[in-house]
């Protein structure tokens, strides 16, 4: 019996339960955003603490996903940087905001 | 009076916030908490390491060479890479003109520099470390004195 992964992926990327409306290439799609504050190392003393914008998706929303593409979420602009298909249909898209 | 070790690095560090122009006076001395968003562009300079040895028997002179670091701090979408070495200009040219710490020292001279990025955060981050040595002398039963 296959298992109804599209299904629960509809429904996590809901934006009624955990998903927020992101505009991406012309349209819009649903996804996970996290902007967590993290302590970047990047050799001195002392870390800076930046945040750490990521999209959480269905990869299958972003199939032609490129860099310097952009994605407005929450009515700030991020530029696309990197992005890592999981495998199960989710993608994690680092973001850089403009 | 305090440590020669700590003159120097009080008189680099307000070397450095003259002359830095590029950092808007963000220059700290030895701060140990993280820096923000807000506090970028930044240079921050610690004591290091420090050698010392007997120079001269009959006077009691240590001759000591301290290492000062100087880390450089810079984030932006873009020509990140350049501001970090527009900062290390301003830095090595300050303590340049500055070569004996202002009679503290003999010497100020940059021996390494180590530049870093990261992609990590919403902006990409650059930093430099300037390690410069620092040549002094003190009595060894006066170290709050350069000779």
């Amino acid at each position: 019996m296959a298992l109804p992964l599209a299904d629960d992926l509809a429904n996590i990327f809901d934006v009624d339960e955990f998903a927020t409306a992101v505009t991406y290439d012309g349209g819009t799609i649903n996804g996970i955003f996290d902007n967590e504050t993290i302590p970047v190392d990047t050799g001195g003393y002392v870390s800076v603490h930046e945040e750490q914008p990521r999209l959480t998706c269905r990869t299958t929303d972003i199939s032609s996903i490129a860099y310097n593409q952009t994605m407005v979420v929450n009515a700030v602009t991020y530029y696309v940087r990197a992005w890592i298909h999981d495998g199960t249909g989710v993608t994690v898209v680092q973001l850089e905001k403009s | 009076m305090a440590h020669v070790r700590q003159q120097i690095r009080e008189r680099i560090v307000s070397v450095l916030n003259t002359n830095v122009t590029l950092v808007s006076n963000r220059v700290y001395g030895t701060r140990v908490y993280s820096l923000t968003e807000a506090d970028l562009p930044a240079v921050v300079v610690y004591a290091g390491s420090e050698t010392s040895a007997l120079q001269t028997v009959s006077l009691k002179t240590s001759a000591r060479v301290v290492s000062i670091e100087v880390d450089a701090y810079v984030r932006g979408t873009s020509n990140f890479d350049n501001d970090v070495d527009a900062i290390a200009v301003q830095i090595e040219e300050a303590i340049a003109n500055d070569f004996n710490v202002n009679g503290l020292a003999k010497s100020a001279v940059l021996v390494n520099t180590e530049i870093n990025f990261s992609g990590e955060a919403e902006q990409p981050i650059g930093s430099a470390k300037l390690t410069f040595d620092v040549r002094y002398d003190t009595a060894i039963n006066d170290v709050e004195t350069a000779r």
